[in-house]
C-alpha cells in the first residue's frame, strides 16, 4: 500500500484490505449514482456533476438504487435517506452485503430531520460522509466527492 | 305665647319618645332575625328562643368563617398542601386528594415526602427560569402513575412566626402536551421547508458558477440576490430547528476538555475575514492563565460565534471590539465589548427573547433572525454557565459569559444542534 493509502486508512476512509480502486484509473469518466426522490434536487446534482465530467445515474428510491448500482458499478453514491419504497438506510445496509460494494464511498445527503442522532448516522454501514442538503452548496458536494475517489 | 311654647315642647317630647320606641322596635327585630338563622340544632319550639348574648354572636361568626374557608379550600382548582415546621402535613385540600390519590385523612400527619413523591428523572426542564418560587416537576400519585405539576411554594407565617410551608400545585399535563405538539410542528415544518430551500440554493449557485452558460452582469446580480435571500431563510430554519431541539430537552451535552481561549481566537480569525470591509479592530486581552475546561465545544462555539458576530454586525466601520478573558475561583469569564450602536434601555429586558431585534438596528442591518441570543442563553444555561450584559444606546454593548471551571454536566440526549 502506498503512503497515501496509509493516510486514508488512518483517516478511516479506507479499509486495509480494500481492493484497489478499479474504475477511477481505467475509465475516462468517473461514475456517480444519485439516489434521491426529489426530482428538483436530483436534477440539480445531475447538472452539476455532468459539468464536472462525471457520468451520472439517477435512482428515485432505494430499490431502483440497488438495481442501478449493480448495473453500472458507480465509483461513488450520493444517498438520500427519506424515500418511498425503500429508504436510504435500508438500501445502504443491503448494498454493503454485496461484496462488490462493501467499500464503495457513500455520501449521505439529507435534511436531517429524519435522523435524530447525527453522530450515529455517520457510522452506520460505513457511510463515508454525512451532509445536510440545505446547508451545503453543490460545489461543496463536488469537493467531497473528489476527495473520496 | 307661653301656650305656644308649651305646645311646641310637648310636641317635640312626643316626637322624641316616638323615635325611641321606633328604634327600640327595629333593633329587636334585627336581632330576632339573626338568632333565627342559626343552623339545625334549634331548641324545641315550645321553649322561647334565648336572647342572643355577645359570646354566642362571636362563636357563630367564627363557625361561619370556618365553614366559608373550608368551602373555599374544597373548591379551588389548585392542590393545596400545608406542612408544619416538622414537615408533617396539616392541610390537604380536595383538589390535592383528587390529583394525588390520597385522602386528606390518610395524608394529614404524614411526612410530605411520603405523600408527594417526585420523579426527578422524568422532570424535564420546560421553563428555563425558576420564576419566584415556581418550578415544574413530575409528581407520583398513590397508584404510582405520574403527572407534570406546576408548583409554587411560600412560607406560612402567622404573627411574625414561620409555622410551616404552603405548597400550591396544578396538573399541567395539557399545557405540556401543547408545548410538545408546538415543537413537533415547528420541527416538521422546518424540515419540509428545507427541501425547496435546498433546491433554490443549489440552482442559484449553479447559475452563478456558469454551469448553465455565462451570465450577463445583471443576471449574475439577480442570481446572487436569490442566493443570499435563500441563505437567510435557511439560517432561520436552522435556528428554529435548534430551538425546538433545545426546548424538547433532548439535546445532548457532551463535555470535552476545551481550550476556550483557542476557540475564541479561531472564531475571531473567521469574523475578521467575514467583516473585513468594516475595518474594525478586534483584540483579545487575556488576564489570567485560562485553563482547559470540560464544556461541549460544539455548543459553546455557537455562543461565541453569535456574540462576536453580533458585535461586528452592530458596530460601525472602524469601530472596535475587545474580548477580555479572565478567571476567578469558580469560572472562566469572557467579556465581549464593542463600541457600537448599543441596545436602547427600554428594550434591554427583551434582549434574550425569541425573535427580538433592536428597533434601532433593524433599519441598519436587516440580516438577522432574532433567534441568536435566545439560543445562546439556552446553551449557556444548559452548560451551567451564566450570561449577562450592559449596554448604552449609541455607546456600545458588553456581554459577559461565565463558564464553570468544574465543567458542564453531561446530558444524555438524542439530538445535537446543527451549525
Amino acid at each position: 500500500m502506498g503512503f497515501l493509502d496509509n493516510i486514508q486508512v488512518m483517516l478511516g476512509k479506507k479499509q486495509i484490505d480494500e481492493k484497489p480502486a478499479v474504475s477511477a484509473q481505467n475509465q475516462l469518466k468517473k461514475k456517480i449514482l444519485v439516489v434521491e426522490d426529489e426530482k428538483l434536487l436530483a436534477n440539480a446534482l445531475e447538472l452539476k456533476f455532468l459539468h464536472e465530467n462525471f457520468e451520472v445515474f439517477k435512482a428515485e428510491n432505494g430499490q431502483i438504487g440497488l438495481e442501478m448500482a449493480q448495473a453500472h458499478t458507480p465509483d461513488i453514491i450520493l444517498l438520500d435517506l427519506m424515500m418511498p419504497v425503500m429508504d436510504g438506510k435500508t438500501m445502504l445496509h443491503q448494498l454493503r452485503q454485496i461484496p462488490q460494494f462493501k467499500y464503495t464511498p457513500v455520501i449521505v445527503l439529507t435534511n436531517a430531520g429524519e435522523i435524530d442522532n447525527v453522530r450515529e448516522t455517520k457510522f452506520y454501514d460505513n457511510a463515508s460522509e454525512f451532509l445536510i442538503k440545505a446547508n451545503v452548496n453543490p460545489d461543496d458536494i463536488v469537493k467531497v466527492v473528489n476527495d473520496l475517489i | 305665647m307661653s301656650t305656644i311654647l308649651l305646645v311646641n315642647s310637648l310636641f317635640l317630647l312626643l316626637l322624641l319618645i316616638l323615635n325611641g320606641i321606633v328604634l327600640f322596635l327595629f333593633k329587636n327585630r334585627g336581632e330576632k332575625q339573626e338568632v333565627k338563622q342559626e343552623p339545625a340544632a334549634a331548641p324545641a319550639p315550645s321553649t322561647p328562643a334565648p336572647q342572643p348574648t355577645t359570646e354566642m354572636k362571636e362563636v357563630t361568626r367564627e363557625q361561619e368563617e370556618k365553614l366559608r374557608d373550608d368551602a373555599i379550600l374544597a373548591n379551588i382548582g389548585e392542590g393545596l398542601v400545608i406542612i408544619d415546621k416538622y414537615g408533617k402535613i396539616i392541610t390537604f385540600n380536595k383538589a390535592a386528594e383528587g390529583m394525588l390519590g390520597w385522602t386528606a385523612k390518610e395524608a394529614i400527619g404524614r411526612d410530605l415526602a411520603d405523600v408527594i413523591q417526585i420523579d426527578y428523572q422524568s422532570s424535564i426542564k420546560v421553563s428555563k427560569e425558576v420564576v419566584g418560587n415556581r418550578s415544574s416537576l413530575y409528581f407520583i400519585r398513590k397508584d404510582k402513575t405520574k403527572f407534570p405539576a406546576d408548583i409554587s411554594t411560600s412560607s406560612f407565617v402567622q404573627d411574625g412566626n414561620i409555622l410551616g410551608t404552603i405548597t400550591l400545585f396544578r396538573d399541567v399535563t395539557t399545557e405540556r402536551n401543547i408545548d410538545i405538539m408546538k415543537n413537533e410542528f415547528i420541527s416538521l415544518a422546518s424540515h419540509q421547508l428545507r427541501t425547496p430551500l435546498a433546491a433554490i440554493k443549489w440552482y442559484s449557485k449553479i447559475l452563478l458558477e456558469g454551469d448553465t452558460g455565462k451570465l450577463l452582469p445583471e443576471q449574475k446580480e439577480a442570481a446572487e440576490s436569490i442566493y443570499t435571500s435563500t441563505e437567510r431563510m435557511i439560517d432561520l430554519v436552522n435556528s428554529l430547528l435548534n430551538i425546538t431541539r433545545i426546548e424538547s430537552g433532548r439535546i445532548m451535552v457532551e463535555p470535552k476538555p476545551t481550550d476556550v481561549k483557542q476557540m475564541i481566537e479561531d472564531i475571531i480569525k473567521e469574523i475578521k475575514i467575514r467583516y473585513m470591509d468594516k475595518k474594525q479592530s478586534i483584540t483579545v486581552n487575556v488576564q489570567n492563565e485560562i485553563p482547559v475546561i470540560n464544556i461541549d465545544p460544539r455548543l459553546i462555539r455557537q455562543v461565541f460565534v453569535n456574540l462576536l458576530t453580533n458585535a461586528a454586525k452592530y458596530t460601525r466601520e472602524k469601530g472596535s471590539i475587545t474580548v477580555v478573558m479572565s478567571k476567578n475561583d469558580s469560572d472562566v469569564i469572557t467579556e465581549v465589548r464593542d463600541n457600537g450602536f448599543g441596545i436602547p434601555e427600554k428594550e434591554q429586558k427583551k434582549v434574550f427573547d425569541k425573535f427580538y431585534r433592536g428597533e434601532n438596528m433593524v433599519n441598519q442591518e436587516t440580516n438577522g433572525t432574532g433567534l441568536g441570543l435566545y439560543l445562546v442563553k439556552d446553551i449557556v444555561e444548559i452548560s451551567k454557565g451564566k450570561i449577562w450584559f450592559k449596554s448604552q444606546e449609541g455607546q456600545g454593548t458588553t456581554f459577559w459569559v461565565s463558564l464553570p471551571l468544574a465543567g458542564s454536566p453531561e446530558q444524555k440526549g438524542v439530538l445535537s444542534l446543527e451549525t
